[in-house]
């Protein structure tokens, strides 16, 4: 990623201000609203793939009062039970103490295998998750590119 | 010939050296015979994967007591996984979409989380070496040529950087990824203690690295 085209975006999200640095050439999505909580989501230009663009997916929701190990096992289960064909390659946490890390591939509504990342975090009264996902093939030239971006992820509360 | 070969619709199982047969049969241009007694939806998928095949993967996943060996067949309809260990007679075939690979890959190399999940990454280290024949030798099919390596590499990987978290002798697997095509050959190999994957360069060069970095090893294969 060339590093002098790359831009900040910030997002409100629920109660928190998030913000990562995309390439410049990467543009808002819209998504569906979930159920609970908030997202947004960015996407590569259509140049890449004809049919797969790399994105970012940012989301908040309320904390689920339990400790970031516990929501962690509570989550993982529960993309097993609902993404049969999931297989999680990394999960842990990472040496900051305070972002979770999980490493997964699984099959995408378009039928195509895709490898998601996902770092996750509790904040006071929130949790937030950043999800990169981009093709199996691509990974290794564009890992570089999303350990930035993961790398360039802040999230805070707003204050009340 | 196909008693001792059961098949479904996308899998066949039985004696490794009948379903090799089976499937040698079922490339020929007339399978005739092969097909004798094998699903048919099985077999015609078969046989057009193996008469206009595209490319071969080979992914050998080595460990102190056994060696399974995994080709899968690439075509334009689609990939034949065939899986054999050499502790076991038995072999299984199984077809897939393409699209798949990379989940199968991810399978059959059995890439997956290290530690208890709250164990931090290990941390960045420079790289550490074993001999490059001991490398190869450790993905050897013979028994006693794995044991006499995994023997020397563990005294090297003891003191080496590459495994912080020391081996465990018993737990090791050497993971290899070949991919054969009609103009070049690429090939990956990790190496897995209980805690810690490490990619490996020909030359016998380890460094350290998460499951994420160990996929990516493998996979830069398929590329």
């Amino acid at each position: 990623m060339d590093p002098t085209d790359l831009r900040r975006h910030a997002v409100t999200l629920a109660s928190t201000e998030q913000s990562l640095e995309l390439p410049s050439t990467w543009e808002p999505v819209a998504l569906p609203s979930p159920p609970s909580g908030a997202l947004t989501g960015f996407r590569a230009a259509a140049d890449a793939h004809p049919a797969f663009r790399d994105n970012a997916v940012l989301t908040a929701g309320r904390d689920p009062g339990i400790s970031l190990a516990a929501w962690q096992d509570r989550s993982r289960r529960e993309q097993l039970e609902t993404l049969p064909d999931l297989q999680i390659l990394d999960d842990r946490l990472l040496r900051d103490g305070i972002t979770w890390y999980r490493a997964a591939l699984r099959t995408d509504a378009g039928a195509m295998t895709v490898l998601s990342r996902q770092w996750a975090r509790r904040l006071a009264a929130e949790d937030v998750v950043l999800t990169l996902t981009t093709l199996p093939v691509f990974d290794a030239q564009h890992a570089g590119m999303f350990d930035a971006i993961a790398l360039s992820w802040t999230a805070e509360e707003i204050a009340s | 010939m196909t008693a001792s070969v059961t098949t479904t619709t996308t899998t066949a199982r039985g004696e490794a050296s009948a379903l090799t047969r089976v499937l040698e049969g079922l490339a020929q241009p007339e399978p005739g015979v092969a097909a004798a007694g094998i699903d048919e939806t099985f077999a015609s998928a078969c046989h057009e994967i193996l008469t206009a095949p595209r490319g071969t993967l080979r992914i050998r996943v080595a460990g102190p007591s056994s060696v399974a060996d995994h080709r899968i067949t690439l075509a334009r309809s689609g990939a034949l996984l065939l899986s054999t260990r050499t502790d076991r007679d038995t072999a299984e075939a199984t077809l897939f979409p393409v699209a798949m690979l990379p989940g199968v890959l991810a399978r059959v190399a059995a890439i997956a989380p290290t530690g208890t999940g709250t164990t931090p990454e290990p941390a960045t280290t420079p790289p550490g070496h074993v001999d490059s024949d001991d490398l190869a030798a450790l993905l050897s099919p013979d028994t006693a040529t794995r044991e006499a390596a995994a023997a020397r590499c563990a005294s090297e990987l003891r003191t080496s950087t590459a495994f912080p978290d020391g081996p465990d002798g018993a737990a090791w697997s050497a993971i290899s990824v070949l991919r054969e095509r009609p103009d070049r050959t690429e090939r990956a190999v990790v190496v897995r203690t209980a805690g810690t994957y490490a990619t490996a360069e020909d030359t016998g060069a380890l460094t350290a690295g998460s499951p994420t970095a160990a996929w990516r090893h493998l996979a830069s294969a398929l590329a």
